[in-house]
């Protein structure tokens, strides 16, 4: 991509296009990139491979990179009970002191046991109904008094006990359809709030180790938008389009990649801002 | 861009161990401790200036930074000419002065790329003129031993190129021009005495620096040592641009700023001061910063923080200056310390904060927009290192990746994963790819040329791929050298012997031996081989002499084929043939060549070179987020500002 804007460009090329060409990225970097991008996020297999074909020597730190797969595995499963137990092993302190972290963990541990109860045999369910209320009110009620955004949290989880069965059983569905299916509580049902708390579970072990809590890449994106909106702001000549191509997509077939000439300006500040805010509301019109 | 050789680049280099070996070859990090004259004891590990009286001994105030390091840093050219009875004054490159506290900072790493890429131009100047001296020496003489050329000198080079003009280094000394006639200069113009003209007390006497302070590294900060001083005069310590007379105190005239030690004001340039602490006399030490980002100063008195003492500078168009003044009474001593001794302030902390702030404001950013089409960051960021590891045929990772990101779609979503699976990876070339790479990081150069011809013919033919096939084969050279150095090690104690007799690796002769038609005469031999011809019997000594005799073969096969098609090439070919000459290579001017980073080099630039050739894009999407983030950072960091705070590494040094 870079390449074909260089040499399309016109004569008088701004002082971005210029210094762009001035970057020389030492391709050992870009592996080391890489390789910090599979040991932070945990894919234990594909870093081993990696440190083979790209001949890295990777220093056996303690990152506790099985721990944190392993965690990160049982809350995509469903299962927070272990996930929890995991935490509390590799640091006792942890969820003490990240309240937020422990309510949202909570939270999908009663939402799986809600989704449990329906996907049960009917005359279980009874049990089932108790179970996942009792485990509210001893677990995460107590967290209320504390904000509103924990009230309204665990109030819009219940909720979830009144959407008709057949919105969780409807396995036929596209994803979206049965996202849909739930209104505006969709959102807790989809697997990007997991992955959400399995990512901030994963950045809060690596701080409690010491190290850097995301991975380098995520980084370097994050810095890309800061700086873009900065240098917009600034009045500095950049090309209208700064998107990211990937898999080499002809010209006109452009499914897979996010640039669409959109410069829109990063638009939802406080999700990152607030720690109770960012797993909560994220369709407001709950309420 | 593949191949950006030579140019000045703003060059990456991570903290990351194994990776950056060669980094700091080309000019020499200074150590604390001992004392040197910069200019007159040139040594190969570089010069150091660092005066350690330069702060006063008692342990009072503490002295933050414990582990002192003078970063000035002298061009290494001189060591080349060690023991060569030269007597032509080349001008090296000046050095600089990086303060501790910047060590890790962007501008830092920079000013340290801008350096490394002057050096190698003049080494290159240096190699130009040799090859082209032995090109010629070719046609009438032949069969010179290497040894008979050890003694030559060099070559007088006229024209270097200036460091680059957007590099501005630091501070590093007083300046000697840019200074009032009554002050005089002392400690190798770190000290200066009012000492007046004439005998005649003048109202006032300034000094600035002799560079000024670039806005690019955010935070600039420096003290000054007050050694004597009589009860009347006064000191002001502040900055200003080239335009402030030095006749007057800095603070009284526009385009000055400074503290008073007098009366303790501030003056912003205007004859009436502020209210601002009490005054300094003998013995204080008074450091003033700058912030860039904010466009304030600051003061700090015997390492304590005085607050700010100026807002909304508007800093003229022109660059500012430390600048330093004084007034009544002769006799006054002041020292300055740019950095390179500790201070006295805890500025690397005020640094740390200040960078502490843009990582928390970067660290709130959402990206969104970068990924509109996938549900989320994680999943973009898989697809970023998918597409990498495809584009650059890792075909085992890129496997393991794919399965574990599969897994875990399938954990979350059931079997109706609403994303399809990451790239597959397994398209025809792939394999191939992954083997050539796997070759050539081996070191094994002849496998990677036959996979090349099976899968990929007509690619390194290109007329476009010239340099790419060029740079491949003389990565096989360097790998034999590589190897009977590996040898060498075995027989250690010949070693000793040798070392003495070649201290110079840069000599014309290398390419003479190279332009020998074949046959290694008796002479060439013994002075290949010198003194290790006792220990012959060995049959590592054996090993070694056919792959040194290998090398010097394949070595002249390079010459025959590739000289004179560029003059970048010969120029290369100069310096991995210069590699010879040491039996243990490593230490060798050239030696960084052998590091096995070489490998990588090579074999990324041929993967590209085979995408180009299917038509795919030679550069990884993630390496060009990268570069456009790197650009942009740069842009910003022109003029200060909070991008100057940021300073992206491969893997976090520290945090």
């Amino acid at each position: 991509m870079a390449s074909l804007a260089a040499s399309s460009a016109s004569p008088s090329r701004s002082l971005f296009e210029r210094t762009m060409e001035t970057i020389n990225i030492p391709k050992q970097d870009v592996n080391l990139l890489v390789m910090n991008f599979l040991i932070q996020e945990g894919y234990p297999a594909a870093a081993a491979r990696f440190a083979e074909e790209a001949s890295l020597e990777v220093k056996d730190e303690n990152d506790l990179m099985t721990e944190r797969v392993s965690i990160r595995d049982a809350i995509f499963r469903g299962d927070l009970q272990s996930a929890i137990e995991d935490i509390n092993d590799i640091d006792p302190q942890l969820l003490d002191g990240n309240k937020s972290l422990h309510f949202a963990l909570l939270r999908l541990q009663l939402i799986e046991l809600i989704k449990k109860m329906f996907d049960g045999p009917e005359n279980e369910k009874p049990q089932l109904f108790g179970t996942a209320v009792t485990f509210a009110q001893q677990n995460l009620a107590p967290y209320t008094p504390q904000s509103e955004k924990y009230k309204s949290d665990l109030e819009r989880a219940m909720a979830l006990l009144i959407i008709p069965k057949e919105a969780w059983q409807s396995k036929s569905q596209t994803h979206n359809e049965q996202i849909s299916a739930f209104g505006p509580l969709g959102d807790l049902i989809d697997p990007s709030l997991k992955i959400e708390v399995a990512r901030d579970v994963n950045a809060a072990i690596l701080r409690s180790q010491g190290r850097s809590d995301h991975s380098t890449i995520h980084r370097i994106l994050q810095t890309r938008v800061w700086a873009e909106d900065l240098a917009r702001d600034k009045g500095i000549d950049l090309p209208a389009d700064m998107g990211i191509d990937l898999w080499d997509a002809p010209a006109d077939s452009q499914s897979q990649n996010g640039n669409n000439g959109d410069i829109q300006m990063a638009e939802d500040e406080s999700t990152g801002a607030d720690p109770v805010h960012r797993y909560t509301n994220l369709h407001e019109s709950a309420r | 861009m593949a191949d950006a050789g030579g140019s000045s680049t703003v060059r990456r280099s991570s903290y990351a161990g194994s990776a950056n070996i060669p980094r700091r070859l080309s000019y020499a990090s200074v150590v604390t401790g001992g004392q040197a004259n910069a200019s007159n004891n040139p040594t190969r590990s570089g010069a150091l200036a660092h005066n350690s009286d330069l702060i006063p001994n008692n342990s009072y105030p503490p002295q933050y930074q414990a582990d002192p390091k003078m970063y000035a840093r002298e061009h290494d050219m001189s060591a080349r000419r060690r023991g060569l009875s030269t007597t032509s004054q080349r001008p090296a490159i000046p050095p600089f002065c990086m303060p501790s506290y910047l060590e890790h900072s962007r501008y830092a790493r920079k000013l340290e790329a801008a350096y490394e890429a002057k050096a190698r131009a003049l080494r290159d100047q240096d190699a130009g003129a040799a090859s082209l001296r032995g090109s010629t020496r070719n046609s009438s003489s032949r069969a010179r031993t290497p040894q008979s050329h050890r003694g030559m000198t060099y070559d007088v080079i006229e024209s270097i190129p200036p460091i680059d003009d957007d590099v501005i280094p630091l501070p590093f000394k007083l300046s000697t021009t840019d200074k009032h006639q009554g002050l005089d200069l002392l400690n190798d113009h770190y000290d200066m005495r009012y000492s007046g003209v004439n005998g005649k007390d003048l109202e006032a006497a300034s000094i600035r620096t002799d560079n000024p302070v670039s806005p690019q590294c955010g935070i600039y900060y420096y003290e000054v040592i007050i050694r004597n001083k009589s009860k009347d005069c006064a000191v002001a310590v502040g900055f200003s641009s080239s335009s402030f007379s030095l006749e007057r105190l800095p603070g009284w005239e526009p385009q000055s700023w400074a503290y008073h030690g007098d009366d303790g004001k501030i003056y912003d340039g205007q004859p009436n001061g502020h209210t601002y602490r009490s005054g300094f006399g003998e013995r204080d030490i008074i450091g003033c910063g700058i912030d860039f980002n904010k466009g304030s100063a600051f003061f700090t008195k015997n390492g304590h923080d005085l607050g700010v003492a100026f807002k909304d500078i508007s800093f003229p168009s022109t660059p500012i200056f430390p600048c330093i003044g004084m007034k009544k009474h002769n006799g006054i001593l002041i020292s300055v310390n740019l950095g390179q001794s500790p201070f006295v302030y805890d500025v690397k902390n005020r640094l740390a904060e200040e960078e502490e702030k843009v990582s928390l404001q970067i660290s709130k950013t959402r990206t969104d927009r970068l990924h509109q089409d996938q549900p989320n960051e994680t999943s973009f960021l898989q697809e970023l290192v998918a597409q990498f590891l495809s584009h650059g045929g890792y075909v085992e990772t890129s496997r393991a990746l794919s399965q574990q990101v599969q897994e875990e779609r399938t954990a979350l979503h059931g079997e109706g994963s609403p994303l399809p699976e990451l790239q597959n990876t397994d398209t025809p070339d792939a394999r191939p790819r992954q083997q050539i790479r796997h070759a050539i990081l081996q070191g094994d150069i002849d496998t990677a040329l036959a996979y090349m011809d099976e899968h990929f013919p007509g690619v390194l033919q290109a007329q476009s791929n010239h340099h790419i096939l060029f740079h491949l084969r003389c990565r096989k050279f360097i790998e034999l050298v590589l190897k009977a150095a590996e040898i060498d090690k075995l027989t250690d104690s010949l070693r000793k012997t040798k070392q003495s007799s070649n201290g110079v690796g840069h000599s014309s002769a290398v390419d003479d031996v190279f332009d020998q038609p074949m046959e290694l005469d008796d002479e060439h031999q013994s002075s290949m081989n010198g003194s290790r011809k006792a220990a012959a019997e060995s049959a590592e000594m054996d090993e070694y002499t056919q792959l040194t005799q290998q090398a010097l073969e394949y070595g002249q096969t390079l010459k025959q084929e590739f000289g004179g098609s560029s003059q970048e090439h010969d120029k290369y070919l100069h310096d991995i043939f210069s590699l010879m000459p040491y039996f243990d290579p490593s230490p060798s001017q050239n030696g960084h060549l052998l590091d096995a980073s070489g490998r990588t080099k090579v074999a990324e630039d041929l993967n590209s070179a085979i995408l180009a050739s299917l038509g795919r894009s030679p550069t990884a999407a993630l390496e060009t987020v990268w570069r456009q983030t790197e650009a942009l950072i740069e842009v910003l960091s022109h003029d200060g500002g909070p991008a100057a705070f940021v300073n992206l590494q491969a893997v976090d040094h520290d945090r």
